[in-house]
């Protein structure tokens, strides 16, 4: 029987190739996913077990309250003498992680000072430099392969680094650390790190630790205190023992781990955050894989229309309505295994594909050596498989009802399902179970981000499912619509194609749908996106009164320097310059929130925000415990004026704050502000988010602007003065960088209806042979059968434009009014809608190309003569 | 004359409308090489109704597809309306027959999402020219249509849809219209149908018709037979009766 299927198959080569790529193409995502993150948790495991090696035991600071976008806070030095006195302990210090940026330049020293060009070094891509100071060589992971270690202002650099950015021992470089401005340091020497060599695109630059304590700001701190056990004492026992001997204050805000505990504990963090990355991809796999799904059904479909005739004769011969199912599944079966090998195949290079992707759109994933895991290979077979047997099934069942009599006579169309009638209501009853979903998904209360998200999933994959099934009534008019303007524009072939898309409306209809899951996807991301820009751009203009900002472009995360807001201050025609700190507190009944910082004795002049209870007057009597709350917020966890906020800080301090006003929410500030100098008292935070600038009064803000933007290349190369206008191109920039990397990721599944489009045009041309024959016989010229072909493309991607982007603007208003109280204003790019459609049209043609070029290289006789 | 040289819209002269000169037609290659057509030498008068018989293999056909333009012979020249057709390339060709040439199938091949008038004027419509409406109108008439063309292919009968296909073949006033088997695929009746039209195309139209048949019935109506057999010609005589052209067929088997 399987003998039979695969002659079936190899007979059918073409077809069965196009239909084979549209799984390949999703399962390959689905296991380059799998591969890609696996690859990086594998070398971050690397690279951690490499860093604990030596160690026995680590003391970490413990935040009371931590968040993604705070740093963690540090360990005091007089810490290191009661770890040391500890039995057992062999040898102690304490170190200094930290991240810093490495300039490197052409110039001269004045006074002191670099003048002259700088350019940044070290990390490639979006990797941070990393700045290390280790207290004694027995702790340190990098061996020296040149020079001798750093002392003062020498750093060592690791060797892949120095060859990548060209450095070499004995020249100068600028190192700026979070904490201080710009401060040059000679090259001593040249390190490696471990035996993995580097740590992804990361610069490692290594100082001694009083500097690294120094230029990081931690002067009496450290990020870190290893332990090195005496012999015959066990990790776990020396753990154990210095948990036992710290001070009874320091247990709640230090943590003990042995070595091995450490680096495990460090790569689990790093899985955690991955975790959304893979997930994030297996979505777009999944998307791909559903796409492939329709062209599945599609292709089997037609070929079991087209094969009705030899279905028939099989059931004149003897065959059983189940061998007729068992032959049509076996085939999608060994399609379905095929396709999903060379998809898992695939995946290792799509894993790198990826890789280079995240690097362009500036995320450096260390990786080395692509890992394969067991769970790779059996998610993507599966899955593969799965789709395309489920896809086949209802063709399969088709293909049974086909009587006997078919065989005797030409063109008996396949029957009816019994159930088929009731098509239409099913369809809608599906349509509106995704609906409703999707609306319970947004709109519902449910706690957890996760299963939210899950929900408006299935409601949209049920929502695509049932439009698929209505959209066979929609293609006659729709074809008909699109087809009108090609049929007055072509002498004959624009109504051929137009009559041709409406042939068959199902098969037009599915073929349309794939293109319709891309294209609703592409538009919702669209409008989303031109709504956060819309929101946040608007915000700016609205709530900022201040001249210009003051900000960290070099990449996420990196925050202001703190001396940067007094330095700008006091700059000849600065008025105002005032820095938003930021951090993380618990807050008692409400919950861990953002919090942040601000001047409140000139908060009124840099910020125009509308109040809801108090005003801005009450600002600057905000007092050293009075905080401000924004209105959503209040509501939602019942603030009003006079409620307490009992604060939990990151360094373990509680503290209480009071509500003064409520402010109407702001797309620019979190939802609680307290003073800056609290925040400095309770949190230690010395960082801000960006530093507000006000020109004073009747200065030309054209030639300010300049002179900050002098003063920062040359003391904070990493910042960057920006106008209200530079900022919001900022802030958009980042979400179209987003933006791009999704379209991208979302271009898989519109490549996978593409071969969708070219699989039906094949099929119906193969069906359409004769015609195609009398038609050249009568004088259509092979341009003309092209663009016959063409334009019926055009109209079917049309078709799943148009109704992938009305279901994308439908998706857009449901989370948008979902997300009204974030403050999400509603937007609708209209323009860049157009452009989707335009590029619909370019994409038919261009699947048409092939299918297009068959048809007009048809044989007159041949295809005359053909039955 | 003067009638039939305001319709067709070509000079009436001694020069031949369709012409074969030494074709010859050999498919395959080598051992398995087949000679379809040896040598061939025929001319077809403007305004004749020629009827080309011979048993199946005798080459009938590919002398069609070969005076047609639609397949190119391994030697010799094809002229139609004068000009050289076997030289032409694939794009030359294709107006060539779009302008000059007609076909009536045996299996019809109308498009089926077409309606019956809109079958009629595709070849107009194909070579984007405009269809003269009194022109368009005799020809409905002649063909018995006039209530028909609405329909599409699927609401015709087989005599019906091979009269939509001779509409079709004379929209443009072709210079020569092949006819491949035409009543291969209609009961007697509507065969009988079919070739009354044929031969009032050419009696009141003017027109100029090759059929390829192998009905006795079809080829006595015709104004010449032309016998091939295993590649080349082996009569070529004017009309005869039913009976003599059976006797004939015979003779060749």
């Amino acid at each position: 029987m399987i003998a039979v299927e695969l002659k079936g198959l190899a007979s059918r080569k073409l077809r069965t190739v196009l239909t084979m790529i549209a799984i390949i193409l999703g399962v390959s995502m689905i296991s380059g996913t799998y591969i890609l993150t696996d690859t990086i948790n594998g070398s971050f495991d690397q690279i951690f077990h490499q860093a604990t090696r030596k160690i026995d035991a680590v003391i970490t600071p413990k935040p009371a309250v931590s968040a993604d976008f705070v740093g963690t806070p540090t360990l005091p030095a007089g810490l290191l003498p009661v770890v040391r006195g500890v039995p057992g302990v062999a040898a102690a210090d304490g170190e200094i992680a930290d991240q810093a940026s490495l300039f490197a330049g052409h110039g001269r020293m004045i006074n002191g000072r670099f003048h002259g060009h700088l350019r940044r070094v070290g990390a490639t891509g979006g990797a941070p430099s990393l700045l290390f100071g280790v207290g004694s060589e027995r702790f340190n992971e990098l061996t020296l392969v040149a020079g001798h270690w750093p002392v003062g202002n020498q750093v060592a650099l690791d060797e892949s680094t120095m060859s990548r950015s060209h450095l070499h021992l004995g020249q100068m470089v600028e190192v700026a650390s979070l904490a201080r401005p710009l401060e040059p340091f000679r090259i001593v020497a040249k390190t490696r790190f471990g035996s993995v060599g580097s740590i992804g695109g990361a610069a490692l630059i290594d100082m001694d630790l009083a500097t690294a304590q120094r230029v990081t700001g931690k002067i009496g701190e450290y990020d870190q205190i290893s332990v090195i056990s005496a012999p015959g004492t066990s990790q776990k026992l020396i753990a154990r023992r210095i948990r036992s001997h710290l001070p009874a204050a320091d247990r709640s805000t230090v943590r003990v781990r042995t070595g091995e505990q450490q680096a495990k504990s460090q790569a689990a963090q790093v899985a955690n955050a991955l975790n959304f990355l893979t997930i994030g991809l297996l979505a777009f796999g999944g998307i791909a894989v559903f796409v492939g799904a329709f062209i599945i059904f599609n292709t089997f479909s037609i070929t079991v229309a087209q094969r009705a005739r030899e279905f028939a004769l099989l059931r004149t011969l003897g065959s059983t309505r189940g061998q007729i199912m068992r032959s049509v599944v076996i085939e999608a079966l060994l399609i379905g295994i095929a396709a999903s090998v060379l998809g898992t195949l695939a995946g290792l290079g799509i894993a790198k594909l990826l890789n280079g992707l995240f690097q362009t759109f500036g995320a450096n994933l260390p990786n080395s050596g692509l890992v394969v895991l067991s769970r790779t290979v059996s998610v993507s077979l599966m899955v593969g498989t799965a789709v395309t047997v489920i896809s086949g099934l209802m063709p399969a069942f088709r293909a049974t009802r086909v009587p006997p009599i078919a065989a005797m006579r030409e063109g008996v169309p396949l029957p009816k399902g019994r159930l088929s009638r009731l098509t239409p209501y099913v369809a809608g009853l599906i349509t509106l179970l995704g609906l409703l979903l999707t609306i319970l998904g947004i709109f519902a209360s449910i706690s957890s981000t996760g299963s939210r998200l899950a929900i408006i999933g299935v409601g949209c994959v049920l929502l695509f499912i049932g439009v698929a099934m209505l959209s066979p009534k929609l293609v006659t008019p729709l074809a008909s619509a699109f087809g009108w303007p090609l049929q007055r524009a072509t002498a004959i072939t624009g109504r051929l194609a137009r009559d041709n898309a409406m042939r068959s409306p199902s098969r037009t209809a599915v073929t349309a749908a794939a293109l319709m899951i891309g294209l609703a996807l592409v538009a919702f991301v669209t409008i989303f996106a031109a709504e956060l820009k819309k929101t946040a751009d608007d915000a700016v203009s609205r709530d900022v009164a201040g001249t210009f900002i003051v900000q960290n472009n070099q990449s996420f995360g990196n925050s202001v320097q703190p001396g940067v807001a007094a330095v700008v201050s006091r700059m000849r025609g600065v008025a105002i310059a005032s820095p938003i700190r930021r951090d993380v507190a618990k807050i008692r009944g409400v919950g861990t929130t953002a919090i942040d910082g601000i001047d409140p004795g000139v908060f009124a002049t840099l910020y125009r925000f509308q109040w809801k209870v108090g005003s801005s007057r009450v600002v600057p009597g905000l007092g050293s415990n009075g905080a401000l709350v924004a209105d959503a917020y209040a509501g939602s966890h019942h603030l009003h004026d006079g409620s307490p906020l009992s604060m939990l800080t990151p360094i373990g301090t509680r503290d209480t704050f009071t509500v003064r006003g409520i402010f109407k929410s702001s797309q620019i500030l979190d939802n609680v502000l307290i003073p800056n100098a609290s925040l400095v008292r309770d949190f230690h935070e010395a960082n801000s988010e960006w530093v507000v600038v006000q020109a004073a009064a009747g200065v030309n803000t054209g030639r300010l602007e300049h002179r900050i933007a002098r003063v920062l290349a040359a003391s904070y190369p990493t910042l960057s003065v920006n106008s209200q206008q530079q900022f919001k191109s900022q802030q958009d920039s980042q979400v179209n960088s987003l933006l791009g990397l999704v379209y991208v990721l979302l271009g898989l599944s519109i490549v996978v209806s593409l071969f969708g489009i070219i699989n039906t045009l094949v099929l119906s041309i193969y069906e359409r042979t004769r015609e195609i024959g009398m038609l050249r016989a009568i004088g259509t010229t092979r341009t003309q059968v092209r663009w016959m072909v063409r334009w019926e493309s055009v109209i079917t991607s049309l078709i799943g434009a148009v109704l992938g982007i009305l279901l994308g603007i439908l998706l857009a208003v449901l989370i948008t009014v979902g997300l009204a109280s974030q403050g999400i204003e509603f937007a609708l790019p209209i323009g860049q809608l157009i452009v989707w459609v335009v590029l619909a049209v370019i994409f038919g043609i261009v699947a048409a190309a092939f299918p297009a070029r068959r048809a007009a290289r048809l044989d007159v006789l041949r295809a005359l003569a053909y039955e | 004359m003067t009638t039939a040289e305001a319709i067709s819209g070509k000079s009436v002269d001694t020069e031949p409308v369709v012409s074969a000169t030494g074709i010859s037609r050999r498919f395959g290659e080598a051992d398995t090489a087949v000679d379809a057509l040896k040598d061939v030498d025929i001319a077809f008068r403007s305004g004749g109704f020629t009827a080309v018989m011979g048993p199946s293999g005798s080459g009938k056909s590919t002398l069609m597809h070969i005076l047609a333009g639609l397949d190119r012979p391994t030697a010799g020249t094809v002229r139609i309306d004068g000009q050289v057709i076997t030289s032409m390339g694939d794009r030359q060709l294709t107006l060539l027959r779009r302008k000059k040439v007609g076909f009536v199938f045996q299996f019809f091949n109308l498009l089926p999402t077409l309606t019956a008038e809109e079958n009629i004027v595709l070849p107009a419509r194909i070579g984007g020219t405009k269809v003269d409406p009194a022109f368009f109108s005799e020809i409905v008439e002649a063909m018995g249509l006039r209530n028909r063309l609405t329909h599409r292919p699927s609401q015709l009968s087989g005599g019906q849809q091979q009269r939509v296909a001779i509409a079709r073949a004379l929209i443009t006033r072709p210079a020569v219209i092949f006819a491949d088997e035409p009543t291969g695929n209609l009961d007697s009746t509507a065969s009988g149908e079919v070739l009354t039209l044929l031969r009032h195309a050419v009696d009141d139209f003017k027109q100029t018709i090759i059929v390829v048949t192998h009905d006795a019935v079809a080829a006595a109506r015709a104004d010449r037979i032309v016998f091939l057999a295993d590649g080349r010609i082996v009569k070529d005589q004017p009309a005869s009766s039913v009976g003599e052209i059976l006797d004939q067929m015979k003779e060749l088997r």
